[in-house]
């Protein structure tokens, strides 16, 4: 009994500071806030609190709660790689209540495992965001350019090798669309995660590594590590000395974009009032200084565009997964 | 100096202070209940923290990183029901000594073992952050196969002298550890099309299925129930400084195993307190009392997982590379905060690093009180009839492992592990190798094809390099060693004694 | 022991079974050279050459010295090992109906059902106190794991009746 008690005292005084911060970023003004049709709306998160996902969409909800006239609330709906938020944001109504948001996995896991409610059962309502992909090596590796690396990769086949996250992910996917297109081929040894991969690039066990930039920013700045190239249309902010692939003469872009997507029926009011939304929260000062320390890239798709682009996505996706045997036509 | 300051700071500070008592509070409540792993008491906090100034949000989660690692023992102890896979090596002796009327004993043991953990942990972080991080990087992927082997190497010993069940036993946990996507090239296997073990069957299932459910199987089986003992178990009983004096080898192997896997990712608490049972079992002047309620076998795993705690924060802080599963949480709240770990965090913020360490100090000590206190009214609460008793573990198994992943196939899970261990022990084969199997088997054969990829194959790899050789040489000369010894009785005694196998 | 054979013979077969299931395992070409079916065929292998070490070791046992055997069985021994092995059965079957159950009845009427259930197993008999039991112990783990932690438990299908008995009487 004793022990029970505690735990609620540990939970209220937590409970207490969160109250504070809440009350501290609440302070927006109500008038200019764009009509919503419900009063508070659930955005499900399909990893756990602290991952990249949850602190995007605690962010966007942020931003929202300051923009659109309704209370965002970020609930984390963890299992079977979001096939369960999935699930029950498929189940939910289209009013706006519940929103869901989105990464490539979505889309993947959909592929993958089948689940009941997959992301064609699904609305795409908007785009926020793409990640800044880069390739990084050693502060002491040979390699200056990702050009260099196919170079080497071409003299010897498999004398390169790559470390990448979690087996048959987007950073695999961008491995060997690069060895088709450029016609090499390269080691890639996957890992549990990126900081595992980012440990083998440090100590030499691989030559070089994927990742997005946000998360490497400590080793870069440390200079640990130094960036060869980014897979985004545009050179990014924060590296403006960093070439792209394309201009290394490397037509490739990666497409790891971050969403918000509803049910199949989901209202246009709803759609109507994200779409008006997102543009003036990317001019928000303080989600701008937020997404811009991420390197995150602001890439902003309405309803239809987003929607082409998620069909588009899951049809390259199916046929990859198809061609390494990952899937059963 | 200054950072000296830093440290009395964050033991002084009232906020940092709080934050520390409350942290491990929770932390020891949270990791009590079984399901609700470290990473989860972290996470359900972490969104309160936003709002918290840096050094007293990272010291709370922190503080619920040390209290939980210690609060695991308490069912694992008490009514074998392992609440997070690193305890579940605490639960082999652990809750021997509790059928023994010894449990007071162990959860002292446990308690002073976790401290002690805790303080060498924390000194090793606080003094040794730079040196430490090097020797994460020592470990490539023929290091980790080769330390797993020596995990498993154990194996034979294991198996209270029946080496062809504990084979087969372990050989049926690394089946189990095979299930779901192939760490190398993600394609599924034997998933049988569930998409709840595209990630594997999560070892936290196993352990409450070998462990928790087998027992309550086994217990089933009881003819006839004799009144309620009341004794069965003892008040909470510290170990005195001669007893722990005793007992300096498994604590030493604990500091070693544990900060070997606090620096690497992807091992953590449960293969750091598995090996280190092993390791204390083999370094033991009475291993035959290992698996009978052997003080060392209860206080090498818990000291290891409270060593794996706070050293797990080292690749975190100085590489921005989290050791565990657990610290990758902490690593988001440094993120929040706007610190970017990695090897300037210590130049660049010494405060908040600082003010960590002191905090931590804090939370130690709070555990050890804390200790003190809640583990009376727990033992009471254990001690109620029978019925009641086992009753209310089932309620807490049945939520505890929904909680994981909110999934009612988990629940068919843990029966079907259970069923499985119920089923190896009533067939008397050792579970011991089954349940360290599952633990090891995917980092061995992970690492194993890593490195042939590394070397297209080739296998001179693990003798190249100095730590796989190290590791796999001592690994085989304890698997030859006693097969050797036991040739040598044999032929000694002729036909005189004959081993003893059914 | 004829156990011991059996248990060998239940090994052999689930091996086959095994290696089937891995021979079908895709083919990646991200596989490497061992392949994602390389361990799990060793480890079928491993298991089939074990159990038949196992069922020998078993024939060998029962030949040489059948009478000494420390575990030899008399009928009231079997009878007993069969009684317990019903036991277990039964209270799995118990705990099978409460996983069934949970999506229906919701997480805490089913934890009270599987309290009552499993008590009055242990205790042999419906005694007052393990009804009150039951009920205080669903109410405490609503509020540890609903209240508290904030696990989002079924509900069953509570909701849904209360919304049609409410939307039913305008």
């Amino acid at each position: 009994m004793t022990t029970k008690t505690l735990c609620k005292t540990t939970w209220k005084l937590a409970a207490l500071a969160s109250f504070a911060a809440v009350a501290m970023n609440g302070a927006a003004l109500a008038q200019d806030k764009i009509p919503y049709p419900v009063s508070t709306s659930t955005m499900v998160m399909q990893s756990s609190p602290g991952s990249g996902g949850d602190l995007f969409l605690r962010a966007v909800a942020d931003a929202a709660n300051r923009h659109i006239a309704a209370n965002f609330a970020v609930e984390n709906v963890t299992g079977g790689s979001g096939a369960k938020a999935m699930a029950l944001l498929g189940k939910s109504r289209g009013d706006g209540s519940m929103l869901m948001g989105v990464s490539p996995t979505y889309v993947n896991t959909s592929l993958l495992s089948k689940p009941p409610v997959g992301y064609s059962d699904l609305q795409p309502i908007v785009r926020l965001f793409l990640d800044s992909v880069i390739v990084v090596v050693r502060e002491d590796s040979p390699y200056k350019t990702l050009k260099d690396v196919v170079e080497a990769a071409k003299k010897a086949p498999n004398s390169v090798k790559v470390a990448v996250g979690e087996p048959g992910g987007l950073e695999t996917q961008t491995m060997i669309e690069l060895m088709q297109k450029t016609g090499t081929t390269i080691t890639v040894i996957s890992h549990d995660g990126g900081g595992d991969a980012l440990l083998s690039v440090l100590n030499g066990t691989a030559d070089f590594a994927i990742g997005e930039a946000a998360e490497l920013r400590g080793q870069l700045d440390a200079r640990q590590i130094r960036p060869i190239a980014a897979y985004t249309e545009k050179r990014i902010n924060g590296f403006p000395d960093l070439p792209t692939a394309r201009e290394q003469g490397i037509d490739m872009v990666v497409q790891k974009f971050r969403g918000i997507i509803g049910p199949r029926n989901v209202s246009p009011e709803v759609i109507k009032a994200w779409e008006d939304a997102v543009p003036k929260m990317l001019a928000d000062p303080a989600f701008k200084k937020w997404y811009e320390e991420g390197a995150l890239i602001p890439a902003f798709q309405n309803h239809t565009d987003f929607e082409a682009f998620i069909n588009n996505f899951g049809t390259q996706q199916k046929e990859f997964f198809l061609a390494n045997n990952l899937i059963k036509g | 100096m200054t950072n000296l300051y830093y440290v009395w700071e964050g033991m002084t500070s009232p906020s940092i202070l709080l934050a520390a008592v409350a942290g491990v509070l929770w932390g020891m409540c949270g990791g009590a209940l079984p399901g609700i792993s470290t990473a989860i008491a972290m996470s359900l906090v972490l969104p309160f923290t936003y709002g918290m100034e840096p050094s007293a949000a990272l010291v709370l989660l922190g503080a619920i990183y040390i209290g939980s690692e210690y609060g695991g023992s308490i069912p694992a102890i008490l009514i074998r029901t392992p609440a997070s896979g690193s305890s579940a090596a605490t639960v082999v002796d652990g809750y021997a000594m509790q059928c023994q009327g010894r449990g007071g004993e162990a959860l002292g043991l446990s308690l002073v073992g976790g401290t002690i953990g805790g303080f060498v942990g924390l000194l090793l972080l606080s003094v040794l952050t730079q040196q430490l991080s090097k020797v994460a990087l020592w470990f490539t992927p023929p290091a980790y196969f080769a330390l797993g082997i020596l995990g498993i190497s154990v194996i034979a010993s294991l198996s209270e002298g029946q080496v062809i069940k504990g084979l087969i036993a372990g050989v049926l946990g690394l089946m189990v550890a095979t299930i779901g996507t192939d760490p190398v090239s993600g394609v599924m296997r034997f998933t049988f099309g569930f998409p709840e073990l595209m990630g594997g069957v999560p070892v936290i299932i196993v352990m409450m299925g070998v462990f928790a459910v087998t027992e309550l199987l086994m217990q089933a089986r009881e003819r006839d129930y004799p009144e309620d003992i009341t004794e069965r178990s003892s008040r909470l009983k510290l170990p005195s400084l001669k007893k722990l004096w005793q007992l300096r080898v498994p604590q030493i192997i604990a500091i070693i195993f544990g900060t070997i896997e606090g620096l690497t990712p992807g091992g953590g608490g449960s293969i750091a307190a598995f090996i280190s049972y092993n390791e204390a079992k083999r370094w033991s002047k009475e291993p035959e009392k290992f698996g009978k309620g052997s003080e060392e076998g209860v206080i090498a795993p818990e000291t290891a997982n409270n060593v794996v705690a706070l050293t797990a924060l080292i690749p975190t802080l100085s590489f921005g590379i989290p050791g565990t599963a657990t610290a990758a949480i902490l690593l988001a709240a440094l993120l929040i905060h706007g610190l970017h770990p990695g090897p300037n965090l210590f130049s660049a913020h010494p405060d908040v690093v600082y003010q960590l360490f002191g905090g931590l100090f804090v939370a130690n000590l709070g555990m050890f009180v804390f200790g003190l206190v809640i583990l009376s009214p727990i033992i009471w609460l254990v001690n109620r009839p029978r019925a009641y008793l086992r009753a209310g573990i089932f309620g807490l198994i049945f939520s505890g492992i929904y909680s994981v992943n909110g999934s009612e196939f988990d629940l068919y899970l843990v029966l079907a592990i259970g069923v499985i261990g119920y089923l190896l022990r009533a067939l008397r084969f050792p579970f011991l190798p089954f349940v360290l199997a599952v633990v090891l088997g995917y980092m061995i054969e992970a690492n194993y094809r890593r490195s042939l990829l590394i070397t297209n194959g080739d296998h001179m790899v693990f003798f190249q390099n100095p730590i796989s050789l190290g590791l796999l040489t001592i690994s085989a000369i304890f698997i030859l060693h006693p097969l050797y010894r036991q040739f040598r009785q044999r032929r000694d005694g002729s036909q005189v004694s004959r081993p003893q196998e059914s | 022991m004829p156990t011991q054979i059996i248990s060998g013979v239940v090994l052999v077969a689930l091996a086959g079974i095994y290696w089937f299931q891995a021979d079908v395992i895709p083919k990646s070409p991200m596989s490497g050279s061992v392949g994602a079916d390389g361990l799990p065929k060793l480890l079928a292998f491993a298991l089939g050459g074990l159990s038949l070490l196992l069922i020998a070791q078993g024939v060998l046992s029962r030949s040489s010295s059948p009478p000494a055997d420390i575990f030899e069985e008399t009928e009231a021994d079997r009878v007993t090992e069969r009684r317990g092995h019903l036991m277990a059965a039964a209270l799995l079957v118990v705990t099978i109906l409460y996983t069934v159950l949970l999506p229906y009845v919701g997480y805490t009427v089913a934890m009270g059902l599987l309290l009552i259930t499993v008590g009055v197993f242990y205790n042999r008999r419906l005694t007052l106190g393990i009804g009150m039991f039951a009920v205080i112990g669903a109410v405490v783990f609503h509020l540890i794991f609903i209240t508290l932690l904030g696990v989002r438990m079924p509900e069953g299908i509570w909701p849904d009746l209360f919304a049609a008995l409410h939307t039913s009487r305008p």
